[in-house]
């Protein structure tokens, strides 16, 4: 972009008006678009996938996805919990695949490879920190549901309501969600701190 | 003592996730029972953990990899959003023959006695037909796997 004041400008508009600018052409308003949220696009997929390779993958088809569908996208101030809710559904489709395929070379006694979810974060993930490095193992122990739910409250910052949105699940089963998943860390750390 | 209170409980306690009538017994519990004090000790630890945890960026090499794929898509968008039979054939890349094969199905409309295809309803409609292939292909595998069929240079 040859405009850094532009730059500037943009990162204050809100996402809503970033789709409704590149909806009437203006590229610039994707890329800022873009620079927001690939981050969140792909430690989401990273949680939920546990693999690099792929989470690179579903970065990509997920924006490549925004680009295409960004017309049918009704701006409600919500834009973050759609873009989740993208990730979300191509890394239940790769899961989905991958079990299945699991399943058949199973059968079929070919079964060699590990699968994709359920492989631990790489270590380079891990903080040097003890505390944190607990707090990481303990998130991905947690149940499939717990783990997205806790991704998107604790690195996203999500409301419930948006959690709720992005899971389209009701909200009463979030909060629950969260809770036991934040009652398994404290469980982690304090069984850490009693063998001290 | 004796304590019923569940480790979640506590935590919707400790977010604040609680009627008011429940919080104030849970209070007064509180003050009681070591292993809740304890619990909610180990909680408020996890929580700041939690606060402290950062997101884990992408490799560069994949950053610039997504903004090629936007770069391309948005110049191959070039390709017209109308398309004739002849360039569905080409994106997907099978000869008329076997296009005359699913012709039937493709998203597309007729005008003035020609077939036409919208990209954007092509690429949905490829989009749908991945997801149905992993159950077809999966079928189709363990018949023949169960025939034995595979390591026989059949597969």
């Amino acid at each position: 972009m040859a405009d850094p004041d532009k730059d500037l400008r943009m990162n204050d508009v809100s996402d809503d008006d970033l789709i409704r600018m590149y909806r009437e052409g203006d590229a610039d308003a994707f890329d800022t678009l873009f620079d927001r949220y690939y981050t969140s696009v792909y430690n989401f997929a990273l949680t939920m996938l546990g693999n690099m390779g792929s989470s690179e993958e579903v970065l990509q088809e997920t924006f490549l996805a925004v680009a295409r569908t960004a017309k049918t996208y009704t701006p409600r101030g919500r834009f973050r919990a759609w873009l989740m809710r993208i990730v979300r559904n191509r890394c239940l489709n790769r899961i989905e695949s991958e079990r299945v395929r699991r399943a058949v070379l199973v059968q079929s006694g070919l079964a060699d490879i590990r699968p994709v979810a359920n492989e631990p974060l790489p270590s380079e993930n891990l903080e040097a920190d003890e505390q944190a490095a607990i707090v990481h193992a303990a998130i991905a122990a947690l149940s499939d549901r717990q783990r997205e739910a806790m991704t998107l409250y604790a690195f996203e910052r999500m409301s419930y309501g948006e959690i709720a949105d992005v899971l389209e699940t009701p909200i009463n089963t979030v909060k629950t969600l969260i809770h036991r998943a934040r009652a398994s860390i404290a469980r982690a750390l304090e069984s850490q701190e009693s063998e001290r | 003592m004796n304590c019923n209170m569940t480790y979640e409980e506590l935590a919707a306690f400790a977010s604040g996730d609680l009627d008011a009538g429940r919080e104030a017994e849970i209070r007064n519990h509180l003050e009681q029972c070591d292993t809740c004090r304890k619990r909610l000790e180990a909680l408020n630890e996890a929580d700041a953990a939690l606060r402290a945890l950062r997101p884990v960026r992408p490799p560069a090499s994949a950053i610039l990899a997504t903004r090629r794929a936007l770069g391309e898509a948005a110049d191959g968008a070039g390709g017209a959003e109308i398309m004739t039979l002849d360039e569905v054939g080409e994106y997907l890349r099978v000869t008329p023959k076997q296009l005359g094969e699913v012709v039937g199905e493709l998203p597309a409309f007729e005008l003035a006695g020609r077939i036409r295809v919208r990209r954007t309803k092509l690429i949905e409609w490829i989009e749908q037909r991945e997801r149905s292939y992993t159950r077809r292909a999966a079928a189709s595998w363990a018949a023949r796997a169960v025939r034995g069929e595979f390591g026989k240079g059949v597969a």
